[in-house]
């Protein structure tokens, strides 16, 4: 365990490394990110994009950046996790990240964008309104295996608590095959929820795995952990 | 000559993927194939069907085949029911 990690929200200066927190997340220990594959972005065009709309700050999805928390050691950040509650004021998460992405996409490929939902569907889950969503995590490699990674996850929960005034249960959408993350999301209590496998071998042209999890942690164990 | 509910009922069909006769008020995100890639070609296809630029708050609020039809209304775009 690393000692004097501090945690706290992300602001704007955080941005490039929130930036890395979401592709590295996306690449799960690969090196596909997903996003790229499926909206036709380049690595670069897609951290531009991500730039732009994380200084937005626009609640209730994957890319609100005071939704991040920051692991900080000796003034640096090493690791970051984000967090939103899906369907709060009347939100669909899955919407406000089309919508953020929408005026990026080249329209004349909207087509063939589409042409790939038909296969990255299979991987697909509908997040459950009311429920605290946490994604994105990150930890510099030398930060690893040092409880860093479950610090952020209490802290989330601890604050996203207080802040919404509870919620019954805290869901996360991952690649099973990514094991770091997946037995660190166990380790903390976590349990798979729902299971997705695509057999079509298509599905690797966008993603480095072809199984994703939904893992939930539920509400004895969030009262236990905000006390 | 198609009616106004029958185009969109055409794009929501090619767009997600589904067959016409599927295509009801009550279709919403999360069912059926509706998700959030399916709903970046949705908006693009309304767009280039109805000839219009949707605000993103109207992209935001198009969360069902029956709010489809009131957003579009707000463009001038006429439905019978």
């Amino acid at each position: 365990m690393i000692e004097n990690v501090s945690i706290r929200q992300a602001i704007l200066d955080d941005i490039p490394f929130i930036i890395e927190a979401i592709c590295e997340s996306e690449k799960s220990s690969s090196e596909i990110i997903s996003s790229c594959k499926v909206f036709k972005f380049t690595e670069e065009k897609f951290r531009e994009i991500l730039k732009e709309i994380l200084a937005q700050n626009i609640e209730h999805y994957d890319y609100y950046l005071s939704g991040f928390l920051v692991a900080e050691l000796d003034g640096k950040p090493i690791g970051a996790l984000g967090s939103w509650l899906e369907g709060a004021d009347n939100t669909v998460s899955g919407i406000l990240k089309a919508t953020s992405l929408f005026p990026y996409l080249d329209k004349s490929s909207i087509k063939s964008i589409s042409a790939n939902t038909k296969i990255v569907k299979g991987l697909s889950f509908n997040r459950e309104k009311g429920t605290l969503q946490l994604e994105h995590g990150f930890v510099v490699e030398n930060f690893r295996r040092q409880g860093v990674f479950s610090k952020l996850l209490a802290e989330n929960i601890k604050r996203n608590y207080a802040k919404y005034g509870g919620f019954e249960k805290v869901q996360g959408i991952l690649f099973k095959d990514n094991f770091k993350s997946f037995y660190a999301h166990l380790k903390f209590g976590y349990v798979v929820a729902e299971e997705k496998i695509v057999d079509d071998p298509e599905i690797f042209k966008f993603f480095p795995f072809n199984k994703k999890v939904l893992m939930e942690f539920y509400k004895d164990k969030i009262v236990n952990l905000v006390k | 000559m198609f009616s106004n509910t029958d185009k969109l009922k055409k794009v929501f069909a090619e767009a997600l993927d589904l067959d016409f006769e599927t295509i009801s008020d009550e279709l919403s995100y999360g069912s059926k194939n509706w998700d959030s890639i399916a709903h970046l070609a949705l908006v693009a296809s309304i767009e280039n069907e109805f000839d219009i630029m949707l605000a993103s708050d109207d992209v935001i609020d198009m969360s069902s085949f029956k709010k489809a039809k009131e957003i579009l209304r707000k463009y001038d775009i006429k439905f019978e029911s």
